[in-house]
């Protein structure tokens, strides 16, 4: 389980998370919600330590942040965080270079689900195929966690659904998943947990399955609720 | 270890094509400046015993043997080597804000590798060092090489060869960089590892505090360089109480003592403060 306890991170006068408390738990898809500047990224930013806080504390599976830990996350960004210069064969050199918990097997097997070539360089991908290898570079690993951040920005329809598929294939099955996005419609069916940000705190945490069964509401209908009153 | 082998190599993989080229530049230029000496040479021994009909004797008291100490103290043959001095240097600070500031951001990628993150510094700052070590190597073994062109211009009698060894005593910042006693090796690599140790500080201080850590770096590399350099203020006041010897292990001491603090701060940062 990954938990924040209390997470409060300023950027001088400003609070960006002021007081972030929630878990995420191993084999529940938990998706933060919330507008630009909600504080989304930050978290999954401090949960990785790319980012300090100032106050609160972060465990997974009951462990402060070390290198070891660190081991079973894996953080998908929104930005390419691959070398221009590297192909994608290049690309999985590194990984298995640096990373034990690197699955070549798998990389390959989402290689060909996402329609990519091993020769295919990094500068010259489309923003769509970006997001694919970006998706594929944190899938591939066998860690316990996912962290994705804004897996639909920008980019088509198509590409979209194939990601979307992911979530519903066994790549993430029985792992942890942390999701920010915008595009909440793509992936509502699929998400176990919602986190409702504002301002830096949660306005609302709950269960999907729960809310659509007791309260006859979507994950879009509370959001409503929440964020226009 | 084996993953910081591996981080070295990496680190010195990327820089490796800018460094071909600039090792590249340095033998064209230096051969260049050797071509163009040789000839003028040449047309001046031509022109002296076949036109004005002077001995072979009359000649050398003239204008002396050819020989690679001229060439070694020429501007021309200066030139690549500051050349290869200013990128070297500019690599310092490209080496981290590439990292940051490239078309990807690279630097998520690294601060997420499954290393403690002062191994960064440490890959970083040990490429560095490769990079001045191949360059002086390079240098070195290029000399005979250029002498060459010397001995296959200039007739035996009207030159003086050196050997690798006395051309490397000629050349005043191999005599720097290739000290003959190991004492004067360590304090000439000592204080260039304390500068880059400090540089790499200074950058991290920025970099996890950007606008506020441009004044805080300023601070800080000018409170170094003012410790660094307070023995001779000591000296000053204390009315030349100390030896130059004495001097420059105060130096010494203070850089080691400022190294050491500057690792422990960018640990510190690195671990809790950098930001992506």
């Amino acid at each position: 389980m990954i938990k924040l306890t209390g997470v409060e991170k300023r950027y001088g006068r400003k609070a960006i998370l002021n007081g972030i408390t929630f878990e995420a738990d191993k084999g529940q898809i938990t998706c933060l919600i919330g507008i630009n500047g909600a504080g989304k990224t930050t978290i999954l930013q401090s949960i990785m330590g790319l980012t300090p806080y100032q106050k609160g504390e972060i465990t997974i599976d009951g462990e402060k942040l070390s290198p070891a830990v660190m081991e079973k996350v894996t953080y998908i960004p929104d930005a390419m965080t691959l070398l221009p210069k590297m192909r994608i064969k290049d690309a999985f050199q590194f990984m298995k270079d640096f990373y034990q918990n690197w699955n070549g097997e798998r990389a390959k097997e989402i290689l060909k689900f996402f329609k990519l070539k091993e020769e295919e360089r990094i500068s010259q991908l489309s923003k769509g195929n970006t997001a694919k290898v970006n998706l594929l570079m944190g899938l591939a690993m066998d860690a316990d966690y996912i962290l994705m951040d804004e897996p639909f920005s920008g980019i088509d329809i198509f590409s979209r659904e194939q990601i979307a598929d992911v979530f519903s294939s066994h790549l993430v099955e029985d792992r942890g998943v942390i999701i920010t996005t915008h595009e909440i419609s793509d992936i509502e069916h699929l998400i176990d947990k919602a986190v409702l940000l504002a301002d830096g705190v949660v306005r609302k945490e709950f269960m999907t399955e729960q809310i659509r069964e007791e309260e006859g509401k979507s994950v879009i209908d509370v959001m409503r609720e929440v964020y226009q009153g | 270890m084996k993953l910081f082998g591996k981080l070295v190599n990496f680190e010195f993989m990327r820089f490796l094509p800018i460094y071909i080229t600039l090792l590249a530049v340095v033998f064209l230029i230096e051969a260049a400046s050797v071509i163009f000496y040789v000839f003028m040479v040449k047309s001046e021994i031509t022109e002296s015993i076949v036109k004005h009909g002077l001995s072979k004797e009359q000649f050398l008291q003239d204008n002396g043997y050819a020989s690679m100490v001229n060439i070694l103290s020429s501007f021309m043959f200066s030139l690549p080597i500051v050349i290869a001095a200013v990128t070297i240097f500019i690599y310092i600070l490209f080496i981290w804000y590439r990292d940051w500031l490239g078309k990807n951001t690279f630097i998520y990628r690294l601060l997420m590798l499954p290393v403690k993150r002062i191994q960064l510094f440490f890959s970083k700052g040990v490429t560095i060092l490769m990079l001045v070590f191949g360059l002086v190597a390079f240098q070195v073994a290029v000399l005979p090489v250029l002498q060459v062109i010397l001995k296959l211009i200039i007739p035996v009698d009207y030159r003086l060869d050196l050997t690798t060894q006395g051309m490397v005593r000629s050349l005043y910042y191999l005599r720097f960089l290739l000290p003959e006693n190991f004492i004067d090796f360590i304090i000439n690599y000592g204080f260039g590892i304390a500068f880059v140790i400090l540089l790499f500080t200074m950058i991290l201080i920025e970099r996890s505090y950007r606008f506020r850590g441009v004044f805080m770096a300023a601070f800080y590399g000018i409170g170094a360089l003012i410790l660094v350099f307070s023995p001779y203020i000591l000296q000053v006041i204390m009315k030349d109480y100390f030896y130059d010897n004495e001097l420059l292990w105060m130096q010494f001491a203070i850089a080691i003592v400022l190294s050491i603090i500057s690792v422990f701060l960018s640990n510190h940062l690195l671990n809790r403060k950098i930001r992506v």
